[in-house]
């Protein structure tokens, strides 16, 4: 079977090859039959794939350790459940997945925008090849997961011990798919620069729809990375400015400039280079994450996907960039402005304002990352930069974005006038000075997150009057609220469901800011028995359980939580040890409610039981992980198909016949 | 049955691969064009129509002021009137295009609905 798998690999990849030579070929010697031919067989990419994937799955859960990714990702002790997570656990498994990922959106991305973008679609479809057949080619000729090994194992190495959890069924996936799917609006966007079809925002709907897409999948990877570094890693913070985890968050600053700045080329053909720009940056960065989290030269605490291949990619990601730009430039006289800033209180300056800190923040947070690299060529030693300079530079920009984000979506498009401006800031300027006073003098000592809650709050105050004087506006023509709400937000939905997702980030951003600045810890040693406290809490060291399994130490202590006197939980805070791996993964017991988490993380156990605890209390982590649903529930609102009335719909063929057709040059 | 999966395998995207050259007509795919004047305008015609009723609904929120909105108002239907010349229409097709957007305005939450409507289609 595995040969089948490896026949059916090289398929894909000629495919891949041949979807390259007609796609371009077809469009630039205008012959249909080769694009069609390209496209169909592109088609067939994702079946071609799926056969490899599924001799491979089928290797993890018959344990052929013949195969040697099977072997080094597996063994016989592993549930059969994580075979999911074995299957992208390494660097080949994790190329196919990236492959078959990349290989379906980009079908899906040509069937959405073939009758939209006849003339882009072909182009697109050769870059999407581009990319996929440079995964294909290195999966087939440099790590193969279906390689076989010259011996047979009785059992295999086993699966990396930091990866069985919970979180690492989706997080890694939706991770490794969110970097992977920028290609996507960076495809139609170059597509559209190579077919001439750039200049009048002709890509402009798909590239937004599948930024967003791509966007929210790099969101919610990074939302669930975060809670499985919360909960495994052991530390009790979520977010350590690893290159990893940088690697993710550089591209989704871009991508999260993109999606609002596009909105601009939208409304009023604005932007055009801009836009451009920043689609080539996001790529960039997200094949440079790829780069980061393949053995590049950076060192990180969890890039596990570690190989020698991490310098294709920075290949890869060099001659993209380069041709990008080349094809940037050829077409740069297309893509002037139709529109001008008409006035600097207007949505497009906000949003400019926003893109420009986005941008500096993800190039602060690029500097951080490849600083170690630049530090060893210049003097010899490897200098990493810490958690303070991002949190220095980083936190009062994010701080403008959000301040940004409060009073952009106030301002109306094109122009508006101070006194309006002043008009509508009134209330949600009084809200932020009433938070930061009652902050203040509730004995909130920390100046930035008094500041960062104020703007916070002038934010979600601007939102919430909005959406009640919509509502307001609705009752009273004679609905009710409930129903008066539900018209204006699903008869606006893009603007509307913007504001969800803004209040999604919100919520993550109060649970950063309160975590960052009121998290407490303590470190105590105690046995079975011992009684201790922090905050408001006390905890009794009830019991420690010593489990041993064929792969692993498991170490239980079982704790009961008590606040003001009362039982309010009972938990238990582990440490499993895996020999074989010399990797001990700690699982914090946490006790989550929306105002704070109590957290225990044990670490040695001596032969006694006893241990010294790390102790938090981390407040307001769970609205950290509440705004996952919100801002999902928010981009599915405002990409949800906009109802279409008949005279619109009609209008195309209605005047097709009158003859005012005509080409770009 | 593994000669049946590589048959399989083969032929499926050498099918996919042969068929347009096989198909008789292929030509359809480049009738319309993303890049053509009527694409062009049917464009600016969603930015016009939309920036009218985004003018409305911004304005019954009472996030702009009076002499703004009317600047704006005028600003987007001077624009839909553009556009709406530029695909030289006939008078019932113009009419329906004006229908479509009092069909947007009617999605938006105001209290000067009807006096919109009626404006607009003294504008045009």
């Amino acid at each position: 079977m595995s040969d089948i798998g490896q026949l059916s690999l090289i398929l894909a990849l000629s495919v891949t090859l041949y979807t390259i030579v007609s796609s371009f070929i077809g469009s630039w010697r205008r012959i249909p039959e080769l694009v069609k031919s390209g496209e169909y067989g592109f088609y067939t990419v994702p079946l071609l794939l799926a056969f490899p994937t599924y001799v491979l799955v089928h290797s993890f859960v018959v344990r052929d350790f013949s195969i040697r990714y099977v072997y080094e990702n597996s063994d016989l002790a592993m549930p059969h459940a994580y075979t999911w997570v074995a299957l992208y656990a390494g660097n080949a498994g994790s190329l196919l997945f990236l492959a078959v990922v990349l290989s379906i959106f980009s079908v899906l991305a040509i069937i959405t925008m073939r009758r939209k973008l006849p003339h882009t679609t072909p182009y697109a479809t050769g870059v999407l090849a581009i990319i996929l057949a440079f995964f294909l080619t290195i999966i087939v000729f440099l790590a193969n997961p279906l390689d076989k090994l010259n011996f047979l194992p009785a059992d295999g190495l086993g699966i990396n011990p930091l990866l069985i959890h919970f979180g690492m069924f989706i997080h890694p996936p939706l991770q490794m798919s969110g970097l992977v799917l920028v290609a996507v609006p960076f495809s139609i966007s170059i597509g559209a620069l190579l077919a001439r079809r750039g200049g009048r925002d002709e890509w402009v709907d798909m590239g937004r729809l599948w930024g967003m897409i791509s966007w929210l999948i790099l969101t919610i990877g990074l939302l669930l990375g975060s809670w499985w570094a919360y909960t495994i890693l052991g530390w009790g913070g979520y977010w350590a400015w690893d290159p990893v985890e940088n690697s993710a968050l550089m591209p989704w600053l871009a991508m999260t400039a993109f999606v609002h700045s596009v909105m601009v080329q939208k409304r009023r053909g604005m932007f055009r280079m801009w836009n451009m720009i920043i689609i080539i940056i996001a790529f960039t960065l997200a094949q440079m994450g790829m780069f980061i989290n393949r053995g590049g030269p950076v060192p990180s605490v969890h890039s596990f996907a570690q190989s020698t291949m991490g310098w294709l990619f920075l290949m890869f990601m060099t001659v993209t960039l380069i041709i990008s730009l080349a094809i940037f430039i050829w077409r740069l006289d297309s893509l002037k402005s139709r529109g001008q800033l008409e006035s600097i209180l207007s949505r497009e300056s906000a949003f400019l304002a926003q893109n420009i800190l986005f941008l500096t923040v993800a190039f602060v947070t690029l500097w951080g990352t490849i600083f170690p690299v630049f530090s060893e060529v210049a003097s010899g030693d490897t200098m990493t930069i810490g958690q303070p300079y991002f949190n220095i530079i980083n936190g009062p920009i994010l701080l403008g974005i959000i301040f940004l984000m409060g009073v952009g979506p106030l301002i109306p498009w094109r122009r508006s006038s101070v006194r309006s401006l002043i008009r509508l800031l009134r209330i949600p300027v009084l809200v932020a000075l009433a938070t930061f006073i009652i902050l203040s003098a509730a004995g909130g000592t920390k100046l930035f997150a008094t500041i960062s809650f104020a703007t916070l709050s002038l934010a979600l105050s601007g939102i919430l009057l909005e959406w009640i004087r919509g509502t307001n506006s609705w009752h009273k023509r004679g609905d009710s609220y409930i129903q008066g709400y539900l018209k204006l937000v699903s008869r606006n939905r893009p603007r509307y469901g913007g504001y969800v997702v803004h209040i999604g980030i919100i919520m993550l951003a109060s649970g950063i800011t309160a975590s960052s600045f009121y998290s407490v810890q303590k470190d105590i040693f105690m046995k079975p028995g011992d009684v201790a406290s922090l905050g408001n809490y006390t905890f009794a060291y009830v019991d420690g359980n010593r489990q041993n399994y064929t792969n692993r130490e498991e170490f239980i202590a079982s704790f009961r939580v008590y606040n003001d006197q009362s039982v309010v939980d009972t938990l238990d805070a582990k440490r499993i040890f895996y020999p074989d791996f010399k990797i001990a993964a700690t699982i914090g017991a946490i006790r989550s409610t929306p105002l704070e988490d109590f957290y225990i993380v044990p670490s040695e156990f001596n032969e006694n039981n006893e241990a010294v605890f790390r102790v938090l209390i981390n407040p307001m982590i769970w609205w950290m992980w509440a705004s996952g649903p919100v801002i999902f529930l928010g981009v599915l609102i405002g990409l949800w198909p906009k109802r279409r009335s008949p005279p619109t719909h009609m209008r195309l063929h209605d005047i097709q016949s009158q003859d005012i057709q005509g080409n770009i040059p | 049955m593994i000669l049946t999966i590589t048959i399989i395998l083969a032929i499926l995207p050498a099918a996919a691969i042969l068929y347009p050259f096989f198909r008789k007509n292929n030509q359809y795919i480049w009738q319309d064009d993303e890049g053509s004047e009527l694409s062009y305008l049917e464009r600016r015609w969603e930015v016009a129509s939309n920036g009218i009723r985004d003018a409305e609904l911004e304005h019954s929120l009472g996030n702009i002021e009076e002499n703004d909105y009317i600047w704006l108002r005028h600003e987007y239907v001077q624009e839909a009137m553009e556009v709406i010349q530029s695909m030289q229409l006939e008078v019932e097709q113009e009419t329906e295009m004006i229908r479509a957007i009092e069909i947007q305005l009617s999605d938006v939450s105001t209290d000067s609905q009807s006096k919109t409507d009626t404006s607009l289609e003294q504008s045009v």
